[in-house]
């Protein structure tokens, strides 16, 4: 596993993870004492405390200027992006490739059309292209507190436990309508959100898949036809499995409520196949059914197909 | 969680609890005795700001050129890559195209999809070094690990 540390000496003198004997934490030590001057002099502080971690946007000011917070790329490699562009992107091109392109019905921008029962549109598939090849984008965690309505402060363990396995603050999620019998009202604190792009969301995808996974008990894979319809997959987590991510398993004391929380993967791709097919590229494990000649469905005909080995498996 | 500020407070908060001393009432965040919401309010939402990170002018040429080098190789990068996939795209395009002139019952075989088409269990995500045994070639491809190590 190599979950990488940001290399910036600064933050890393914060978290106190150098060796005070390493020649880099003297020079940041004086780079500190520096920046603090300044800082002490102009007398800076950020106003919005809740979104510290980044809110610190880039000012000039007199001659020197704040650094904006890391970015979404880091000089380190990714290990899970590393493994998606190198060994899984071109097979899910190839995998993924419809030659003809079912032209569906274009409904004219504006025009409003209902359709039967809970049903929605769905966005367009696109026909196959070598830029429009399914690729994960981005990660919510989510997690809702039934405690939270006896009283708001219960949410805080949520909102800490979820910070510290995916690194960023969540957001606080207020209840948009009142439950009655539930004895919920209209704008309570009732949950947190974060979403995860980039590197934190691939090194999130990574724990889960190497570390948390593995441990749950007696979990068969994701279901075997799971998605949403159009591209996204979801999975939800016990309050059991909070206790498995090794942030929390360190310091399992300090959380005062364990809750369970729920994770979306949304994914460029238009089907569920494709989608399936993607996170399966990533170690994430699905279910699979025991016949073996399974009646296969033909996206571009629309009939059942007697079986046949179009399918390329690698390692 | 383990930052210094952290870690005093909490060590502060369980030597006071050790100690039996009453915990004072703030506000309601500490339920049932539980000071543990208060630590976690403190860590969350009244933490001290760190200070903003100054840099010269100089210094920040320096930076902004190691940045701008990074997001140049990431392009380049990036851009090779495009042209791979675009490659191999059209190799394949020209590929079924010619099935599709050549035999139409092949052609519809080779776009019939496997529904529940997933990469094997056993693939194996990049890593720094690799495994004991690389591939087990008397395991029957079926097979699926109970767990990984």
């Amino acid at each position: 596993m190599s979950f990488r540390i940001r290399s910036l000496p600064v933050r890393a003198l914060d978290l106190g993870l150098l060796p005070k004997t390493s020649p880099i934490y003297h020079a940041a030590q004086q780079f500190r004492e520096k920046s603090t001057a300044t800082a002490a002099a102009i007398g800076h502080h950020s106003n919005d405390l809740r979104k510290k971690q980044n809110s610190n946007n880039s000012e000039v000011s007199g001659g020197n200027t704040t650094l904006a917070q890391a970015p979404i790329y880091t000089t380190g490699l990714s290990r899970l992006r590393e493994h998606y562009t190198t060994s899984i992107q071109e097979d899910i091109m190839i995998t993924s490739y419809r030659h003809h392109y079912k032209k569906k019905k274009q409904i004219l921008e504006g025009v409003k059309v209902e359709l039967k029962g809970n049903k929605h549109l769905k966005p367009l598939p696109r026909a196959s292209s070598p830029t429009d090849i399914p690729e994960l984008v981005k990660i919510d965690v989510h997690c809702m507190m039934k405690e939270a309505i006896t009283s708001k402060y219960n949410l805080l363990s949520g909102v800490m436990a979820i910070q510290s396995i995916t690194g960023e603050t969540p957001e606080i999620i207020f209840a948009k309508k009142g439950v009655h019998n539930w004895k919920l009202r209209k704008g309570m604190p009732i949950g947190c959100r974060v979403t995860l792009k980039g590197d934190k969301m691939y090194q999130f995808l990574d724990k889960l898949v190497e570390v948390v996974l593995p441990k749950m008990k007696e979990w068969p894979g994701l279901p075997e036809g799971s998605g949403d319809g159009t591209g996204n997959i979801g999975m939800g987590f016990p309050p059991s499995a909070l206790s498995l991510f090794p942030e929390i398993e360190n310091n399992f004391d300090m959380y005062p409520r364990m809750t369970g929380f729920d994770i979306t993967f949304n994914t460029t791709a238009f089907t569920n196949m494709d989608a399936r097919l993607l996170m399966s590229g990533f170690n994430m494990p699905f279910q699979k059914s025991n016949n073996a000649g399974a009646v296969r469905k033909d996206p571009s005909s629309g009939m059942a197909k007697k079986p046949d080995n179009s399918a390329p498996s690698d390692s | 969680m383990s930052s210094p500020f952290a870690r005093s407070a909490l060590k502060a908060n369980t030597l006071m609890r050790a100690g039996g001393a009453p915990m004072k009432k703030s506000g309601g965040t500490s339920l049932n005795g539980d000071a543990r919401n208060d630590l976690i309010k403190k860590v969350l939402f009244d933490a001290p700001a760190r200070p903003p990170v100054r840099l010269s002018p100089e210094e920040m040429t320096r930076h902004e050129t190691i940045e701008r080098a990074w997001k140049l190789v990431r392009q380049q990068q990036k851009q090779e890559q495009t042209e791979g996939l675009a490659r191999k795209f059209e190799m394949m395009r020209k590929a079924n195209a010619e099935l599709e002139a050549t035999s139409a019952q092949l052609f519809k075989h080779s776009q019939t999809k496997e529904r529940h088409a997933v990469f094997p269990r056993q693939l194996r995500t990049l890593t720094d070094t690799p495994p004991k045994q690389i591939w087990n070639y008397r395991q029957p491809a079926a097979a699926t690990p109970a767990t990984k190590a």
